[in-house]
C-alpha cells in the first residue's frame, strides 16, 4: 500500500519538472559564478526538502486527502510514507549537490577544505532535517493554507528566542562564545555523524507528533 | 454488508442522527437535497470523521477493525474529491497496481477508452463528469464488494449518467455484492435502487423498497372540505396548496377505492420527498 503512496509521490514529483528545471538552473549558476559553496550547498538541499512540503500540499487540494485516506491506506502509513519519501528526496540531494560542489571548487580552483565540506554537508543535513521535523507535521494538522501562517509564527518565533537569547546573555554577561568554538572544534565527521543522530531523533519525535496530529484530524 | 446504527455527528447548526442498513445483493439509495447529510454519513462509513455516538459495521466488522484489508474490498467515490489532479491516468495504474492485490488493469483500460478518457492527460483538465467516470472506474475494478458512491451521478449529462448507471447495473451481475449510492437526482435511484433510504436536515425521514414506493405511496390533491372528511389513518404527510392540500399516502389503492372523487396521483420520487420533507404530520 505505502508503494502505492510512494509511486504516487515519484509522479508527482515528474509532474514537478518546471521546479526541477529551477532548481537545476540555479545550481549551475550558482556553481558557476558564486564562490561560497556552503551557501549552495544548503540552498539546493531545502529545495529537495521543499519536494515533500509540496506532495503534502498537492495532496491536500481539493480534499484530495481524504479521498487517498478513503482508499486502502491507513492514516499512519500514510504519515511514514511522507517521513520516507522526505528522506529519500533529501538525502541524495544533498549528497548530489554536495559532490557537485566539491568537485566544482575542484575545478574551479576554489579554497573549499576537505573539513568545511564536511561541515557544511552537516549543517545542511541539520537544516533540512529540523525543516522537515517541523513542516511536516505543520501541514497535516493545518492543512496547505494554514501551514503557511503557522510557519511564519514558528520561525518569525525561532529567530526573536535566538536574538533574545543573544540579548538576555549579553544583559547578564554569559558568555557564549566557547561553546560554539567548543562546537566548531569537533571534528568535521563527528559533526556530520551528530548530525545525523540529531536528524533522526527529531524525524522520530516528529513522525509521532504527526501520527497524533492526522489521526485527530476530519476531511 | 454495512450497518449504522444511531449514528451521530454534531456540528453547529447540523446534526446527523442515522440509522441504515445495506444488505448483501441490494443496492440501497441515499436520496436527499443538498446539505441534507448525505456526504456526511459517506464520510462517517470512511470513518473520515470522528463520529459522536452510534456504530458501524461494514462486512460485520466494526468500524474501528476495518483496516486496509477491508478497504481493499471497497470501492469509493466521493462528490467533493478524487485522485489529484496533478496526476494523468497513466500515473494513476501503477499507483492502483500497489494499492489494490486484485486490480483489474485491463478491465480499467478498456473503461477508459470506452467513456473516452484520456490517459496523459493531467486530470485537473478532466471536466466534471470525466472526473466522476474516472472514479467509478477505479471503484469497479479491483474487485470490490461494496460500493459506497457519494453523488456519483453528479456533474454528468442525460447520456453519461445512463452509462454510469450501466456500469453499476453490470458491477451488481455478480454475487455477493452491494452498492450505497447517493444521490439528489431521484430518477438515477428510481431504475437502480431496491430500497431507498430519504434523509433531510441529518435524520432518515423515510425508507422504503423502491417498488412500494412507487407502486403503493400517492399524493392525493384535495380541497380543504374534502381533507377534512378524509380518513387521516394513512396520511403521511400533508402540505397546504392553493387549491388545499397536498397528502402522502403509502396507501394509495386504499383512497382509490374508498375516495373515487378525489384526485390520486402516483407521484415521482421527486414529488414524494416534496412532500416527505416540506409537508406536516
Amino acid at each position: 500500500m505505502m508503494k502505492g503512496l510512494f509511486i504516487k509521490d515519484l509522479r508527482l514529483m515528474k509532474a514537478q519538472k518546471p521546479f526541477f528545471g529551477a532548481v537545476l538552473m540555479m545550481m549551475t549558476i550558482f556553481l558557476t559564478v558564486y564562490t561560497d559553496f556552503s551557501f549552495v550547498i544548503a540552498y539546493i538541499t531545502v529545495m529537495f526538502g521543499v519536494l515533500t512540503m509540496s506532495t503534502i500540499s498537492i495532496d491536500e487540494q481539493d480534499n484530495g486527502l481524504g479521498y487517498l485516506l478513503a482508499l486502502p491506506v491507513s492514516r499512519r502509513d500514510y504519515v511514514k510514507e511522507k517521513y520516507l519519501f522526505s528522506i529519500a528526496t533529501a538525502i541524495p540531494g544533498l549528497m548530489i549537490v554536495s559532490v557537485l560542489a566539491f568537485a566544482v571548487s575542484r575545478i574551479r580552483g576554489i579554497d573549499f577544505v576537505v573539513e568545511e565540506w564536511v561541515m557544511t554537508t552537516a549543517v545542511s543535513l541539520l537544516i533540512v532535517g529540523v525543516m522537515l521535523s517541523v513542516v511536516i507535521p505543520v501541514q497535516l494538522k493545518f492543512g496547505a493554507d494554514k501551514s503557511r501562517v503557522v510557519m511564519l509564527i514558528l520561525f518569525g518565533g525561532g529567530s526573536l528566542t535566538i536574538y533574545a537569547g543573544a540579548k538576555i546573555c549579553n544583559t547578564f554577561g554569559i558568555d557564549y562564545m566557547p561553546m560554539l568554538n567548543w562546537l566548531a572544534g569537533i571534528r568535521p565527521t563527528i559533526t556530520l555523524a551528530g548530525a545525523a543522530l540529531v536528524c533522526a531523533v527529531l524525524m522520530g519525535v516528529s513522525y509521532l507528533i504527526s501520527c497524533a496530529f492526522i489521526e485527530a484530524r476530519e476531511f | 454488508m454495512l450497518r449504522l446504527n444511531k449514528v451521530k455527528k454534531n456540528y453547529k447548526g447540523f446534526q446527523l442522527d442515522c440509522t441504515l442498513e445495506v444488505q448483501e445483493g441490494c443496492v440501497t439509495g441515499l436520496i436527499g437535497k443538498n446539505g441534507a447529510g448525505k456526504s456526511t454519513t459517506f464520510k462517517a462509513i470512511l470513518g473520515l470523521l470522528h463520529t459522536d455516538g452510534g456504530s458501524i459495521e461494514i462486512f460485520g466488522k466494526p468500524i474501528t477493525e476495518i483496516g486496509v484489508r477491508e478497504k481493499e474490498d471497497i470501492g469509493v467515490v466521493m462528490s467533493d474529491s478524487g485522485f489529484s489532479g496533478y496526476l494523468t491516468i497513466q500515473d494513476l495504474i501503477p499507483m492502483l497496481r500497489n494499492m489494490y492485490p486484485h486490480f483489474q488493469e485491463e478491465e480499467f483500460l478498456r473503461g477508459c477508452n470506452g467513456q473516452k478518457l484520456p490517459l496523459n492527460k493531467k486530470i485537473r483538465e478532466f471536466s466534471t463528469g470525466m472526473k466522476r467516470r474516472l472514479q467509478v472506474l477505479a471503484a469497479i475494478t479491483h474487485g470490490a464488494k461494496l460500493l459506497l458512491l457519494d453523488e456519483p451521478t453528479a456533474g454528468l449529462d442525460v447520456i453519461a449518467r445512463d452509462e454510469l448507471l450501466d456500469m453499476l447495473r453490470t458491477y451488481m451481475e455478480q454475487d455477493g455484492r452491494a452498492i450505497l449510492v447517493s444521490s439528489h437526482i431521484s430518477s438515477d435511484l428510481e431504475g437502480l435502487c431496491d430500497d431507498i433510504y430519504m434523509i433531510d436536515n441529518g435524520k432518515i425521514v423515510l425508507y422504503e423498497e423502491t417498488d412500494v414506493l412507487l407502486d403503493a405511496y400517492g399524493v392525493l390533491k384535495v380541497t380543504k372540505e374534502q381533507y377534512e372528511k378524509l380518513d387521516h389513518a394513512h396520511i403521511l404527510r400533508h402540505k397546504k396548496e392553493e387549491f388545499g392540500y397536498s397528502c402522502l399516502t403509502d396507501q394509495r389503492q386504499f383512497y382509490q377505492e374508498n375516495y373515487p372523487e378525489i384526485a390520486i396521483e402516483k407521484g415521482t420520487i421527486d414529488e414524494l420527498i416534496m412532500i416527505m420533507i416540506r409537508g406536516e404530520r
